[in-house]
């Protein structure tokens, strides 16, 4: 069954958070049944992200998780290998922007792509897309740039 | 010379003269006494001795005139030969400063027209380099004109540029900029599709 990244894991540090997290649980799933075999008491069961209770339950379905689950999961989420994007927008989107983006880039480029996301003011505008080998401007800084050829007939045009 | 000709012979004439008058008186002399002495009763005598006094003192009388005469003829001879002789000198001399001067002056005008000549070409050459100079300056000036306006031109686009980035720079709505961003995407999502499937 091909596994997909589910929609609410956006960025790299969602993925690594999800994934450390699910190797947490799986640890302490683990070391609880050892204690409740030897009659220990089990240390408490560790908080998970609802990001990582989304992808348990697509996983598990009503189920309870147990080790080998979490362990085929935790092997599946590497093996998927998602690729990386970098945006840079003049401001830093809120959550909503985010996975407008995010959904963008899995619909129409890839749907393994993790999404991060970057400020800087001084593109005034538009949008920068850092791929792992290319760079994509298209910020208005960079428009700019590319017509100033154009601001001095434009502005002897004025005058 | 003349002079010193003129007084001699005068002199020579005024001797010749006294002497023919003393002969004759000395002729006449001995011819009376001649007669005197043959014939009996002498004949009258021709001259007395007052008469050649007379005579004589007419003579001197004439002769001083001769020489006074001749004195002043000479010295009017004298002084128109010395008008005569300084007028030559002076046209003489005139002439020669003349000559001299008209050599000077034709040598001061071929100078001059070597001069004026020189100055002409002077004038020539200075005003082909002056236009050349000009020429040659106005075409730098061009070019560094038109430098100065690429220039300017480079500039005022980066600061324009840079203006509008700065000015933009505070009080993102990226909301509103969304609409602008998704087109882009979509205007150029075979390029970013091809990017991720490929690169990796």
């Amino acid at each position: 069954m091909a596994f997909n990244l589910p929609s609410d894991i956006t960025t790299p540090q969602v993925f690594e958070a999800v994934q450390f997290e699910l190797e947490r649980l799986r640890d302490w799933l683990s070391n609880s049944a050892v204690k409740c075999k030897v009659g220990a008491k089990p240390v408490h069961e560790p908080s998970c992200s609802p990001e990582t209770k989304q992808l348990l339950d697509s996983w598990l379905g009503d189920k309870a998780p147990s080790v080998t689950q979490l362990t085929a999961l935790i092997e599946e989420l590497r093996k998927l290998k998602p690729v990386t994007v970098h945006i840079v927008l003049a401001a830093l989107p809120g959550d909503d922007l985010k996975q407008t983006l995010v959904d963008w880039f899995r619909t129409n480029c890839r749907p393994d792509v993790l999404v991060g996301f970057s400020a800087d003011r001084t593109i005034g505008g538009g949008i920068i897309v850092r791929t792992p080998n290319r760079i994509f401007d298209y910020s208005f800084r960079e428009r700019l740039a590319q017509g100033r050829a154009n601001i001095p007939e434009l502005v002897r045009n004025v005058g | 010379m003349y002079l010193y000709v003129g007084v001699g012979l005068i002199f020579v004439s005024v001797l010749y003269l006294v002497y023919a008058v003393n002969r004759q008186a000395s002729l006449a002399q001995s011819s009376s006494d001649k007669t005197k002495t043959h014939n009996g009763p002498t004949a009258p005598e021709l001259l007395s001795t007052a008469q050649v006094a007379e005579l004589e003192a007419k003579l001197k009388q004439a002769y001083e005139h001769q020489i006074e005469t001749a004195s002043a003829h000479l010295g009017e001879e004298l002084k128109a030969t010395s008008a005569r002789l300084n007028e030559q000198v002076v046209r003489l001399t005139t002439n020669v400063i003349e000559a001299e001067l008209e050599g000077y002056q034709k040598t001061l005008e071929e100078v001059r027209k070597v001069s004026n000549e020189t100055m002409k070409q002077l004038y020539h050459s200075v005003e082909e380099q002056r236009v050349e100079l000009r020429k040659t300056m106005e075409q730098e000036l061009a070019e560094e004109r038109q430098q100065l306006i690429s220039r300017f031109d480079t500039r005022m686009g980066e600061i324009v540029a840079s203006y509008i980035t700065e000015s933009l720079g505070g009080g993102v709505d990226l909301g509103s900029q969304m609409t602008y961003i998704t087109e882009t995407l979509d205007a150029n999502k075979a390029a970013l599709k091809k990017n991720l499937s490929s690169g990796l």
